[in-house]
């Protein structure tokens, strides 16, 4: 036999001596050969499986050869089953059925060894194609689950790094995630630069997948690593903490800049505040602007936009000053909120979000982020997963 | 080499069987006419017929009587011309038995 492929032949016949032929060439090759006398002994005995090749007659009793294509082919087999029709009938419309019904290949009857050989290399050629196919399947199979595996293990990572609710002094922080896929390129935090000063901010790195959620990681280590830096910087700009957001993000940009062979890029919301007085710089980096929430519920979006990260050389960004009081809030989100579409494809939109964290004035910091995320999920609908990471970072004065 | 050389062995093994079974084949032919002309309507017994001519016409070709496996293959195509036609009346089943006849003289001598 000039394949490694077994092949575990059925040989599908109401006549002996035609049985015995064609078994005696089969075996001849190699083949497993076992015999039916019809086509419901014969169906009976492929579901059994392990048959990879049926040659069957077109004229028997009980079920012909047709109607067994047809009932092999309804059939769910492990590999595939190459059916070989033998045949005296030649006329278009017959084999055309026959096609139909499942049938490969045809033999005609009567039929010489030398044709039946050639129609057998090709039967095994098809039969060796499927198997490496099968095995590929397999395999890739095994790389799916095993991706997807560490997917998961990435994401409950990139959940694990994300910051505790709390309060620092008269400033506390809330926050809403929900990740597009296993892992994204959203990431969020704040944390002390002393006991005056807080550091916040909110990026998205474009694309998603692995890549964006490496680079995500890669820019919440460096910003947290800066804390010193930031102080030192507050320290050089005598205490003025937009110039000093505004130098701290001119350095992250050249910092992203040296990054090769990668077309990330990511948008930022970079803020600084002042816990004594309320005072807050905020930088963005082509993100969508930061929302103040006046206690009245007056809501004004700040900024007007800036350069994402990792675009140009020497990108210059500005500092918004906001001052806050009692009860003012910021919210800060990435463009997985207002982009979040409905079922036809409509946009949750930057209108509907302000309208509805100024409504949400009167509630707790908690609910009002819960009130969004429930607004989200009933606009997404029964759309299955967010198309894009959803984030909120909270930050309420008190 | 070996294989096919078991495989001819085989073939003429197999081929001399058919020689030997051929005269029970014409006579099971022959009683399935028969059975058709007593019953000119019944399906089953026609059928029993077509199968009869269509295995005769498959394993004689294969064993190399080509003559034989064609005039088989001939009255075949007849019958079920026949019977798309809507059934065989008494006239069909006569011109059937004639067309038949000539098969009997076919028989090809055995091999020694």
């Amino acid at each position: 036999m000039d394949t490694a492929l077994p092949i575990y032949a059925l040989l599908v016949d109401d006549d002996p001596m035609i049985l015995a032929l064609l078994s005696a060439f089969l075996e001849s090759k190699g083949y497993s050969v076992i015999e039916a006398h019809d086509g419901q002994a014969a169906l009976e005995l492929i579901a059994q499986g392990g048959i990879n090749l049926v040659v069957t007659d077109w004229v028997m009793p009980c079920m012909d050869g047709l109607d067994l294509c047809r009932a092999v082919r309804q059939q769910q087999h492990a590999s595939y089953v190459y059916l070989i029709m033998l045949t005296s009938n030649s006329q278009e419309n017959a084999l055309v059925a026959a096609m139909e019904a499942g049938v490969d290949d045809f033999l005609g009857k009567p039929f010489s060894p030398a044709e039946l050989g050639a129609r057998l290399h090709a039967a095994e050629r098809v039969l060796a194609l499927e198997a490496g196919l099968e095995k590929r399947n397999c395999k890739l199979a095994e790389a799916y689950s095993q991706l997807s595996r560490e997917l998961e293990l990435a994401k409950a990572m990139q959940l694990g790094m994300l910051p505790k609710r709390a309060d620092f002094g008269r400033v506390r922080f809330d926050w809403m995630f929900e990740a597009s896929s296993y892992v994204g390129g959203d990431m969020f935090d704040y944390f002390s630069i002393d006991d005056q000063y807080l550091c916040f901010y909110v990026i998205d790195v474009s694309g998603h997948g692995v890549s964006a959620a490496m680079m995500a990681f890669s820019v919440q280590h460096l910003l947290l690593s800066s804390a010193q830096q930031i102080a030192e910087t507050i320290a050089s700009q005598s205490g003025d903490i937009g110039l000093a957001a505004e130098v701290m993000m001119a350095g992250y940009n050249r910092h992203f800049m040296k990054l090769k062979d990668t077309s990330l890029y990511l948008t930022m919301i970079y803020g600084l505040i002042d816990t004594a007085t309320g005072q807050v710089a905020l930088v963005q980096a082509g993100h969508p602007p930061p929302l103040l929430v006046l206690g009245s519920g007056t809501v004004t979006p700040i900024g007007d936009g800036g350069l994402p990260l990792g675009i140009l050389q020497n990108a210059a960004y500005e500092a918004h000053l906001v001052q806050l009081a009692p009860g003012f809030r910021l919210f800060l989100y990435s463009d997985g909120i207002t982009e979040c579409s409905d079922v036809e494809g409509k946009e949750f939109g930057q209108q509907r979000l302000e309208d509805l964290l100024g409504r949400q004035q009167g509630l707790p910091l908690a609910d009002a982020k819960a009130e969004l995320g429930r607004a989200l999920f009933l606009w997404k609908g029964a759309t299955g997963a967010f198309n894009d990471d959803v984030t909120l970072l909270a930050l309420e004065y008190r | 080499m070996i294989a096919n050389q078991l495989f001819f062995e085989k073939f003429n093994q197999l081929k001399n069987d058919f020689l030997a079974q051929l005269p029970l084949r014409l006579k099971a032919i022959d009683a399935a006419l028969q059975a058709c002309r007593k019953l000119p309507g019944d399906e089953a017994r026609q059928q029993d017929l077509h199968r009869l001519l269509h295995s005769l016409g498959g394993t004689a070709g294969s064993f190399g009587f080509v003559q034989l496996g064609l005039d088989a293959q001939k009255i075949e195509t007849e019958l079920a011309a026949l019977t798309q036609r809507g059934g065989w009346n008494e006239h069909d089943i006569a011109q059937i038995a004639q067309a038949l006849a000539p098969l009997k003289l076919e028989i090809p001598v055995r091999q020694p």
